[in-house]
Order: C-alpha cells, then structure tokens, then sequence
C-alpha cells in the first residue's frame, strides 16, 4: 500500500503490515476499563472496547454518551494517567502522551469538529507534519502540490491541492482531514461523525476510502448517528450510554429496533411522528430574490429565487451541495446585500439589511456550523441561550437574573441538554448538546419563521425524534418553517411542501403527495 | 469556573459571602498581589507607610481610568494602543485652551471654574473623536486594531508636540490645580502638615470600576460586549449591531484618556507633553495580568482593578526596594511574566481536569 513517490514515512506502518501477515483477527487496539473524570461529570465509568484487525467497529451512542471522550482518551489527546485504565496496542500496554505518540503507534484521528488551517492550501495542509521527513530544509517549488496531489490520486479523494482551505465547504474540509490522517498511513482510523457534514456522493466517496482502508487489513473505528451507515458499512458496533457499556453486536445481531432502544434507553414508536396541522395563509413571499457573491465580482450567490411559505407550513428547500439551500437562508436572513428581488411578510413588502433587521421581522435562523457561527464557546450554556433576545429578560435597564435562569431552564427540559447546570461551558458540551443550545437560541427568540439549516446535524436518534416533535409542536403554535437538510428521509417524511434548487435558482416545487426520493433526485438533476 | 458556581450553590446554606467571594475568579489574582505587597514590605517598611499607599493610590488611578476603557475594548476583541497619546493630548490641549482663552476671559476670577470646566468638556469631546476615527478605520476600514491605534498613537503625539512646541504649559488656572488637583481630595490622616486622603482620581476610578462592572453583567450593554467579543459572527447573528458596540467602546476609552490625561496635569500642575507616555503597555499588561482575555470576551473590571494595582504596587516597590535602576524594568517584565503564568495555570486546573 506504500506509496512510491514515498509519502507514507513512518516507519510503524510499514512493520505492521508486515506483522498482519502472521497474525490474523487478532485486537489491534483494546480499551480496558477506562474511567475519565471532568470536575462535575463522570463522562465514562468502566468503558471497554476492542477493534480487531480488518474491522469496520462502529460505536453508537447518544449525545452525551461518552463517544469522543473515548476516542480522545485512545488518541492521547487526554494524556496517559489523567484516566484509570489500560490501553493496549497489538496487546501491548501504551501510554500515550500525544496525538502524535499515538500516530506513532498507527492510530490515525479525524475528530469530530474540523479543525483545518483555514489561510493554507490544501497541499500545506495535508503536508504539514510530514515536513520534518523530508530530505532537504528547502522545499522545492511545486514539490509538495505534486506529492499531495499523487496521494490525493491513490487515495481516490477529489480535492484540488492548490485551492485555499478557506475556500471549501463544510464537507471538502471532512475529507481533507481525513486525507491528512490517511497521509501518516495509520493502521487503526478513527472517524468522529466523518459524515454528519457529508452530501450522498462523499458518503458514497468516504465509503469508498474505509473500504479499501479495510481490504489492507487494516481497522476502523466510526462514529454516526445515522443507523443506516451503521447497517451498510460496519462488522460489529459497540454501544455507549451514559459514559458506559450497553451492549456489543457483531453484524450477524443487528437488529434496528434493538439497537435505538439500547442506545436511547427506550422505545422510539415512530421515527417521524406525524402532524396533523392545517397550513394557513401565506406568511412569506420571495419574488425573484438575487444576490451578490460578497467575494467574487460579477458572481451571484443565488439569482431569481421565488418561493413562497404558509402559515404553520414546514417547507422544504432540497437541493445538491452547492445548490444554493444554505446561501438562500442566509440572504432571507440578511448576511448578504441584495441585489435585486423582494421578499414579503404577510404581505408588505420588508426590507432586510441585516440580521437585527430579520429578527424584527420575526425571522430566526439556525445556522449549519455552530462552531463558526452558532455558539460563544467559552460562555455557558444560559448566557448563550438568552443572548438573542436580552429584551425578553431585563427589568429595565438591568438584566433579571431570575428571569435569565427561567428561560435557560425551560429550553434546557424542553429540549433535554444534557448537561451539569445552565452555568456549565457549552465547549465543554457535547457536540449533539451543542447542536440543541443553538436551536433553543433561536427559539427563544420566538419567531414566526424559523429558518433550520440542517437542524439534526450531529443529533442522535432519541434527540432527533424530539427535535421532529418539536418542529411539529411549533408548526401547530403558528410558525412556519423553511429546513435544509441534507438527509433526504428526514425531509421527505417532516416537510409540507419542497422547493427545489439547482445551480443557485429555483427549478421546481414539489407536494408532499408527490414528493420521492426519485422525484426529488430527478428534479434536481434536471 | 462553571463548577465553582455549582459548588457555591450547593453550599449556599453556609458562608455564603465567603463562599460567593472565592468564586469570583478574579479572587485568584489577589494572591500575586498580596505575595508582592508582602515582599515590598520585607525590604522596605516604608512600603506600607501611609503617604506611600496614598500615592500609590492616587497614581494606579489616573491608569485605572484608561484600563477601564481599554477592557471594554478588549473584551469587544480589539485592542487599542493610542490610549498614552490621547491622555497626553488631553492634559496639553485642555490646558492650552484654557490659557489661550483665559478661561473664556474668566481667569482669576470666581468664575474661573466656568472655563475650566468648559474647556475640559471640550478636550473630552475632542478626544472622542480619535476614538471615532479609531473606530472607523478599524470596523469600517476593516484595518487591524493593532496597526491603526500605533498610527494613531504616533499621530497623536505628534499634534501634542505641535501644539507646545515640547515646552509645559504653565501656570494653570487655579481651580484646575488645587480644586480639580490637589485640594480635591477625602481626607483620611494627618502626617506632619500634609492630609493624606483619597484623591479625585482615586473616586472617580472607582466608581467607573463600579459603573461599568454592574453594566458589563448585567445589563444589555455588557452582554453585547462580551458577545461580540466571544464570537463576532455569533453575535451579528443574535441581530446585535457589533459595529456600534465596538465604535461605542473605542469613543468610550478615548474619552476616558482624555479625562485621566487632564487629571494628571492638575495634579503635576503642568500641562506637560510627554504625559501618557508609554501607558498603553502599563495598562494592557495591567488588563492581562487581571484576566482579561486578549483575544477577547472573557474578563472582568474587578480583574482589571486588581491588574492596574500590580503593575504601580511593582513599579513603587522597585523603586522603594533600592533596586539598580538599569535593572527595575527587567525585574518588571519578569514579575508581569510571573503573575499572568500562575493565573493560567491556576485556571487551567480549574477548566480541565
Ligand atoms: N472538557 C470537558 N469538560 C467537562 N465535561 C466534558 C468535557 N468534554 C466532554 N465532557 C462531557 O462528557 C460527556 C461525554 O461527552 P462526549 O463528547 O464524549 O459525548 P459524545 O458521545 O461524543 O456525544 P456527541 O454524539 O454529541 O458527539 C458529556 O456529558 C460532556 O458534556
Ligand atoms: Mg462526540
């Protein structure tokens, strides 16, 4: 598997494929007893786990559950000795003081939040801790582009080795960073929700990728909370619930049902439950909406975008990557000066500069990327709840802090954030948690239209089906709802109505009693 | 520090104010500050003698007005280094108009204070405006904080040279020197002659701390700041007007040197040119050794207290201690460096585990 242009160097791998040779299925890496503190939660309690070699593990849990800090803990991110446990690998103990010792070692990382140096090009990116193996000090004009661009190739990732990682979406920077790991040619990857920010083909792609990873003999660990991933490409998943073991399957066991209910601990009756709301009058009314790329002269992000949205209506935009579904919500939100077209609020027309503008008119919006721009990571979970809306809780000039901690209470039963206290840091939360805290953000803004991009990205199964009750429970309250998603089922089964993008415009409008996963995919190819 | 606040509920019943005061994280800070008041002490008994704790007094305040100012924009996330060279242009211009005008032609009269006063208010809004233009390079101009505020700290400086040609301006009218300078005072002990009190400035930096600390946590104003300090993007998203925030923090901070500029040629009676010079790394090291975050969002007034306290209780205590001159700035960088470590390392122990 070694390249030839010699960009695997380390020398671990190249001892273990030998080493695969003579020993078959046997644990590659094992977790034993791990116990990990933080100051007020217990965030894994006796957690075993063991991959064998030329296994695809998956590991299952809800928000909260335990995941990453396992991941994080086999990683050497939380150092060796700040856990009680044994890590074993190739049945030896290790103690791993860095994610580095632990590349030494084969275990290859990609975390769940991407993390990718935004201002270097995509070639830096990937070569950045391999420029100590290279020969000479000097780089040679084009020498990286060219090695990172062969192993691009044989690695079967489409990334352009020139472009500006800034310049990528959500889910190029997934794949680069997975490349990155794929580059210290590890025996062991580990995927934190690879594929939560993932359209269909670069699932189909990633797919690809582990596959082939496993065909060399090699394992992966893959975190998801989409159960049909689990089902297509593991060999055996492992369980977590509230920091430990629930239960271990090997693929011959699977069972869906029984799985969601070890994971959530209960019974989910209906994955999508229905709703039975009347849509009412129109509420909003976009005519021919064009706007400006803010960074690229004589380039529209979206250009004549008309739709329209009822009263109680959950409707929505589908569309490939790129489409324009993310860059739609945002002009309605005002992110962007608009160039030409109008857009309607029960019937007046509204001008919308920017986003205080949007709030006022009764807009809210639930942003993609919460870490760039949904959440203040370092403040807690209450300040961040309230900060959309400080009107609804000052007492005069002064913030009431009853009041405060009444609204973070509510959102925090409401949606069930799982965590110490409404003091508690929302960095220090979960990624699924997380996700929740911007959505009661927005709701606490009460509005009349909420505008969802991908709301469930990164949601396990139970919070996914309270977060589609609570879009139903606001639907039948009066708001009206425009989603994005880039799950196909979630929307086919929540939305009223679906407007189709393609290549920035508007192409079609399809009703629920129409609407397929075919006619979908037909009307947005065509 | 999320924690902290857990625990203090939990154990409510009991201490409550001294349970509430340790989880002011600021608190940890204070233990650099009494361990130097202490050493000072040691070497020199005089440290803590009244006239010097007095004039520490008087001094850390005339930066503590700035550093109130300059958190605010910090916590914004941006920075501003212009701060010595407004404070210098308001001690010189403020006295220049004065002296110019005869205060409105009311010098020596009972009515001095008139002008005074009026051209005090005039130098404030003046001063304002290096704020504004602060602000409009940076958040409209989209230029770096770091870079405008040097430019303008130059610029600044260079108008107050004009204007004085580098001479003082004196003398000064009588009520800005003794009723705003060193009359102006609550007195506390008699040592010989002199009453010893707490000074105008001392007061006046106080009640800013005040002021700005209650609106910081809780009113609309503060929340704002934070956010937009935290995460810009966020907070434009929550519909906050960040351009205002930040433009409101740079006009506040510029009128806050001004202010404390003027102070200080009350109180050395003199409208002296180089004023101001070099603040901006006294209170900026003042502000970080407090805990206020550099990148933003995160800090407190009450840090910044303690902060500009450390720096002027070191810059005393050298001096005091009989330390080689050559050797006190040394000594100085290497107490600062001391002071922001063990506060990292105390809160780091504290957000991870
Ligand atoms: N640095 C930290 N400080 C305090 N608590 C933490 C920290 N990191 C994680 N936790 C807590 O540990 C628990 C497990 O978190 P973890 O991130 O492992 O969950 P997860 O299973 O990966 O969830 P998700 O599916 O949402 O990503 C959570 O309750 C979380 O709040
Ligand atoms: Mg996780």
């Amino acid at each position: 598997m070694s390249l030839s242009s010699g960009f695997y160097l380390k020398p671990a791998a190249k001892t273990y494929s030998e080493r695969r040779n003579m020993v078959m299925a046997h644990n590659v890496l094992e977790a034993q007893n791990i116990t990990k503190d933080f100051i007020a939660v217990r965030a894994l309690n006796n957690v075993s786990m063991s991959v064998k070699s030329g296994e695809i593990l998956g590991l299952i849990g809800e928000n909260g559950a335990g995941k990453s800090t396992i991941l994080k803990v086999i990683n050497g991110i939380y150092v060796s000795g700040t856990y009680e446990g044994k890590i074993l690998v190739n049945g030896e103990e290790v103690h791993l003081h860095s994610p580095h010792d632990a590349l030494i070692k084969g275990i290859g990382f990609v975390p769940q939040e991407i993390n990718v140096m935004e201002d270097l090009t995509v070639a830096e990116n990937i070569f950045v801790g391999h420029l100590t193996e290279l020969k000479s000090a000097f780089l040679k004009p084009g020498e990286i582009e060219k090695r990172a661009s062969d192993f691009l190739k044989h690695e079967k990732i489409n990334l352009d080795v020139k472009t500006r990682v800034r310049m990528l979406s959500i889910g190029q920077k997934q794949l680069l960073m997975i490349a990155r790991a794929l580059s210290w040619d590890p025996h062991i990857l580990i995927l934190d929700e690879p594929t939560t920010a993932l359209a269909k083909d670069d699932v189909d792609n990633l797919f690809k990728i582990v596959r082939e990873f496993k065909a060399g003999g090699r394992s992966i660990i893959f975190v998801t909370h989409k159960l049909e991933e689990i089902i297509e490409i593991t060999d055996r998943v492992v369980i977590l619930r509230d920091g430990a073991n629930i239960a271990t399957y090997e693929r011959n066991q699977y069972n869906e049902n029984k799985i969601v209910t070890d994971m959530v601990g209960r019974t989910i009756t209906s994955m999508y439950p229905a709703r039975n709301v009347q849509t009412g009058e129109e509420v909003l009314r976009v005519e021919n909406l064009t706007v400006e790329h803010p960074k690229i002269k004589n380039k529209n992000l979206i250009e004549n975008v008309s739709f329209s949205l009822k009263k109680n209506e959950v409707l929505g935009l589908v569309g490939l990557v790129g489409a324009g579904r993310t860059e739609t919500l945002s002009a309605l939100f005002g992110e962007y000066p608009i160039k030409s077209g109008k857009i309607f609020i029960e019937g007046k027309e509204v001008k919308i500069k920017n986003s205080g503008d949007a709030i006022k008119n009764g807009l809210c919006l639930v942003t993609e990327d919460r870490k760039a721009n949904g959440l203040l990571m370092l403040a807690n979970i209450k300040h961040n709840i309230v900060l959309t809306n400080l009107k609804k809780i000052l007492n005069g000039l002064f913030i009431n802090s009853k009041k405060e901690n009444n609204v973070a209470t509510t959102f925090m039963s409401k949606l069930s954030i799982k965590a110490p206290s409404y003091d508690t840091m929302v960095a220090t939360l979960s990624g699924g948690n997380q996700q929740k805290v911007v959505i009661s953000k927005s709701l606490n803004t009460d509005p009349k239209i909420l505008l969802l991009d991908e709301p469930t990205k990164g949601i396990d199964v139970g919070s996914k089906n309270e977060i589609y009750n609570l879009i139903n429970i606001m639907a039948g309250s009066g708001i009206s709802i425009i989603m994005v998603s880039s799950e196909l089922p979630e929307l086919l089964a929540m939305c009223d109505r679906f407007i189709i993008l393609a290549h920035r415009t508007t192409v079609g409008e399809l009703l629920k009693s129409e609407a397929t996963q075919e006619t979908v995919m037909v009307k947005c190819f065509a | 520090m999320a924690s902290e606040k857990n625990n203090t509920q939990i154990q409510s019943k009991g201490g409550l104010i001294v349970s509430k005061i340790f989880a002011v994280q600021e608190v940890g800070i204070l233990i650099p500050l009494v361990v130097l008041v202490l050493f000072f002490y040691f070497f020199n008994h005089g440290f803590l003698s009244a006239p010097n704790i007095f004039s520490i007094l008087k001094v850390m305040a005339f930066y503590g007005i700035v550093g109130v100012g300059e958190t605010l924009v910090i916590l914004g996330g941006d920075i501003d280094i212009s701060v010595g060279s407004v404070a210098g242009f308001g001690a010189v211009f403020s006295t220049f108009l004065m002296m110019k005008f005869n205060c409105f032609g009311l010098l020596n009269t009972p009515y001095e204070w008139i002008g005074v006063i009026g051209f005090m208010i005039i130098t404030i809004a003046v001063c304002s405006l290096v704020g504004f233009l602060n602000a409009f390079l940076i958040v409209d101009m989209k230029m770096p904080a770091f870079i405008v505020t040097i430019a303008t700290l130059w610029a600044v400086r260079g108008a107050v040279m004009v204007v004085t040609n580098g001479n003082p301006i004196y003398p000064l009218p009588k009520f800005f020197m003794d009723t705003i300078g060193t009359n102006a005072q609550i007195p506390i002990v008699k040592v010989g002659t002199e009453v010893l009190g707490i000074s105008l400035p001392f007061i006046i930096f106080i009640l800013l701390i005040v002021i700005f600390e209650i609106l910081l946590r809780r009113s609309k104003f503060g929340r704002n700041i934070y956010a937009t300090g935290s995460n810009r993007e966020v907070a434009k998203l929550a519909g906050i007007n960040t351009r205002k925030v930040r433009y409101i923090n740079f006009i506040i901070l510029s009128m806050l040197a001004g202010l404390s500029g003027m102070l200080v040629a009350a109180f050395t009676r003199q409208g002296y040119p180089p004023i101001g010079d070099g603040w901006e790394m006294m209170i900026i090291a003042g502000c970080a050794i407090g805990g206020i975050a550099l990148a933003g969002g995160y800090g407190s007034l009450i840090g910044t207290l303690i902060g500009v306290f450390i720096m002027n209780i070191v810059n005393t205590g050298l001096v005091m201690v009989g330390i080689n001159t050559f050797l006190q700035q040394t000594v100085q960088g290497i107490i600062i460096l001391i002071a922001v470590y063990a506060d990292i390392v105390r809160r780091n122990r504290k957000v991870l585990s």
